[in-house]
């Protein structure tokens, strides 16, 4: 008999898809620039990829068969969400295809370089990001109990987010060069 | 013409920003806009995308790295530079006599889980990554530029319009401040005033500790000294004793006891004469304070009466009536019942939040205070005036029902800081976590905050099933029991295990006692405003 589409995955679709986790849940937050509903559909996605499985073939690569998948798995999360719930409409999601899978492709080198950029930041500027991205506390609060105004903190993590982009490119081009 | 690719990426990134924190659509329609427009602007967006994961993957590692680490890292934490000092040139290095006296001290006082309190981002709603570096210890008439500060203060600057205040370095350097004043806390070492009056006290642990004022930088060698800081940025400074250090970026000069300089604008000392009346003075502070202590209390007692004439106070203890001797407490509720006057076990009476006013005071393992309420009520709130003194349990109590009844409240405090609040279901013994609706937590107290009066509030409506808590006056965290079941009121204990518990078991887990004093207490069968709760903190302030 030969093995049917809910047959126990094989070894190699295991590695690959715990490999590329990060990868994926990057791309899911490009495109949906949102920690939960990126979380939610990396879950479905990752359902879908499981039931799937057999229709990979491990001789072919793993992520743009996965990154479909995924923009499948976005699709139907669309429908059942409100649009006013999501950062980005359907069609700018469309349009920014290639250069979402390019960047998540990115991940590992850039957060390897991004690494050594947080060593240069001061307790303060590291305490921002972390409540804001770690914590996910809405800067209204943080300005609240770090006594500034919101601007003020909102231009402090814009500046910050730019020269920790600025430092990025530059490690990997270091790193290339 | 498209924008150069950095204003381009702040456009994105602000954009992404007022999307993400406000309910105005326009950012969202712009951000759309703006990428369905330019293919540049669509790259950027991924990428900054990307790095915003990489960012939360890589923060996230490191907060599992610093969580497993066995050393506090705020007794050696680094000095935060600013702009400002680095635009008074560059001054020799000033090593500390004393290098983490303080901090150990800080360190010994609050107890191991108070600083785990501090550093593990769960267990804190306080930014448990930006460190206090002082403590506003006390203020007295003030009005400080919204928002005013409360309780430990990290990196941030203090405007105080009128009246004054005390902070308290985490160093040990004491800073008395008279407003109009601004006042920049940079560490625990460095303080920067554009404006106002100080007088500073520096003891052997912060000898070092600096202040910079826009024209000049003074270095305290461990002493008190006064420093007025005008608009156009020239300074007085008067050592009261001991010894300064004033920086300029060429020279260094030495100002000593009873010594007085002018310093220009341009950073260029004059020797001046001058009274030390033109200082804040710890005398005038401390008349102010006594003063100011009367009328609160005089404005407290005029609307204590307020909150029991509610109609839905079930309980409200002041402790105005009793005397010395006595073992019970009553109940100022305009409703009250012969149970619902409380019973004293163990606690003994103690100064309040004013001079002449008494609160109770839990020290010993079986203190507790026993009471009874009645009926039962679709919402409720409890509201407290209470000094934490230590957190010695997994769990204190605050308030704990007879587990035996359904629909029961239980409010505690965790030994992380977290207040708590629960309530009994009927799905399971209570002995068991099915037993409870999940508990709603929320940040309440950091180890700066032990030994001060705080008010705690916490409130509970069935008909949404939210519940929310207040830490002086401001909501500091929601949460929901699904159940949305009512509150039934009955017998209770503050500060222990209730009567009907068995407690003479030697697990340290069984152990619950509040430690701390408690000078105000109530209980209402209606989930206070968010309103009524900043009023009755108001009010009650000391």
């Amino acid at each position: 008999m030969s093995p049917g589409p809910q047959s126990t995955p094989d070894s190699r679709f295991i590695e690959a898809l715990t490999r590329y986790q990060p990868v994926l849940e990057a791309f899911c937050h490009a495109n949906l620039a949102s920690r939960e509903n990126a979380h939610d559909v990396l879950q479905q996605t990752n359902v879908k990829l499981w039931e799937k499985s057999a229709d990979w073939n491990p001789e072919t690569e793993f992520l743009p068969w996965a990154f479909a998948v995924t923009r499948f798995t976005m699709l139907s999360f669309f429908r059942d969400k409100m649009r006013d719930r999501l950062v980005f409409d359907p069609d700018v999601i469309e349009s920014m295809a290639a250069e979402t899978e390019t960047a998540a492709t990115e991940l590992p080198e850039r957060q390897e370089a991004l690494g050594h950029c947080l060593k240069k930041l001061t307790p303060d500027q590291r305490g921002l990001l972390h409540a804001h991205y770690t914590e996910g506390r809405p800067l209204r609060e943080i300005a609240r109990t770090t006594h500034r105004t919101e601007s003020a903190v909102k231009m402090n993590l814009l500046r910050l987010r730019h020269s920790l982009g600025d430092c990025i490119q530059l490690q990997l081009r270091k790193t290339n060069a | 013409m498209n924008p150069p690719p950095s204003t381009l990426e702040i456009s994105l990134l602000e954009l992404l920003v007022s999307t993400r924190e406000s309910d105005d659509p326009r950012a969202r329609i712009r951000l759309n806009d703006l990428l369905r427009g330019t293919p540049a602007a669509r790259a950027a967006m991924a990428r900054l995308l990307v790095d915003e994961q990489a960012l939360i993957n890589q923060l996230r590692q490191e907060s599992i790295v610093a969580m497993l680490e066995p050393q506090p890292r705020f007794i050696t934490s680094p000095r935060v530079p600013t702009t400002q000092y680095r635009s008074l040139g560059k001054v020799p290095k000033v090593t500390r006599g004393w290098p983490s006296l303080a901090a150990a001290a800080v360190l010994l006082l609050s107890g191991y889980l108070g600083w785990r309190a501090l550093r593990n981002p769960s267990a804190t709603g306080v930014l448990s990554a930006i460190q206090p570096v002082a403590v506003l210890k006390e203020d007295v008439d003030a009005v400080w530029k919204d928002p005013a500060p409360r309780g430990s203060l990290v990196p941030g600057t203090l405007m105080l319009e009128s009246g004054m205040a005390a902070i308290e370095f985490t160093s040990g350097a004491r800073v008395l401040l008279e407003g109009p004043a601004e006042l920049e806390l940079v560490s625990d070492m460095k303080a920067f005033c554009r404006s106002g009056n100080l007088l500073v006290h520096v003891p052997p642990p912060a000898i070092g500790f600096s202040i910079a004022t826009p024209s000049s930088r003074i270095v305290d060698l461990g002493t008190v000294f006064g420093l007025s800081v005008r608009n156009d940025g020239s300074t007085l400074v008067k050592v009261m004793q001991g010894e300064v250090e004033l920086r300029h970026p060429r020279e260094v000069y030495r100002i000593k006891t009873d010594a007085a300089a002018m310093i220009d604008p341009c950073g260029k000392p004059t020797q001046v004469k001058t009274p030390d009346e033109v200082f804040p003075s710890e005398t005038k502070f401390n008349e102010r304070i006594a003063s100011g202590a009367l009328r609160n209390a005089a404005r407290w007692q005029a609307t204590a009466e307020t909150l029991a004439k509610d109609p839905a106070a079930l309980l409200s203890y002041n402790f105005t009536e009793s005397h010395h001797s006595s073992r019970s407490v009553r109940n100022h509720a305009s409703g009250a019942t012969l149970e619902s006057h409380g019973t004293l076990v163990g606690v003994g009476w103690t100064r309040g939040r004013w001079p002449d006013k008494r609160a109770l005071e839990f020290n010993g393992r079986s203190d507790r205070l026993l009471f009874k309420l009645s009926g039962s009520a679709p919402a409720a709130t409890c509201i407290a005036w209470l000094r934490v003194d230590s957190l010695p349990n997994p769990y204190n109590i605050l308030l704990m029902p007879d587990t035996a009844n359904k629909s029961a409240l239980q409010w505690m405090l965790q030994k992380s800081g977290e207040m708590r609040l629960s309530l009994t279901n009927d799905l399971a013994d209570p002995a068991t976590a099915n037993g409870w609706e999940p508990p709603v937590k929320a940040a309440a107290i950091s180890n700066l905050d032990l030994g001060r009066w705080i008010c705690l509030a916490s409130t509970y409506d069935s008909s949404t099933g939210k519940v929310t808590h207040y830490r002086d006056g401001r909501a500091i965290g929601t949460g929901t029991f699904p159940l949305g079941l009512p509150v039934a009121f009955d017998s209770f204990s503050f500060g222990n295990w209730a009567r009907s518990t068995v407690d003479n078991d030697v697990d340290a887990e069984r152990f619950r006692n509040f430690v701390g004093c408690l000078d105000e207490l109530a209980i209402l069968s209606r989930a206070l405003s968010p309103d009524e709760i900043e009023q009755f903190y108001q009010i009650g302030k000391p």
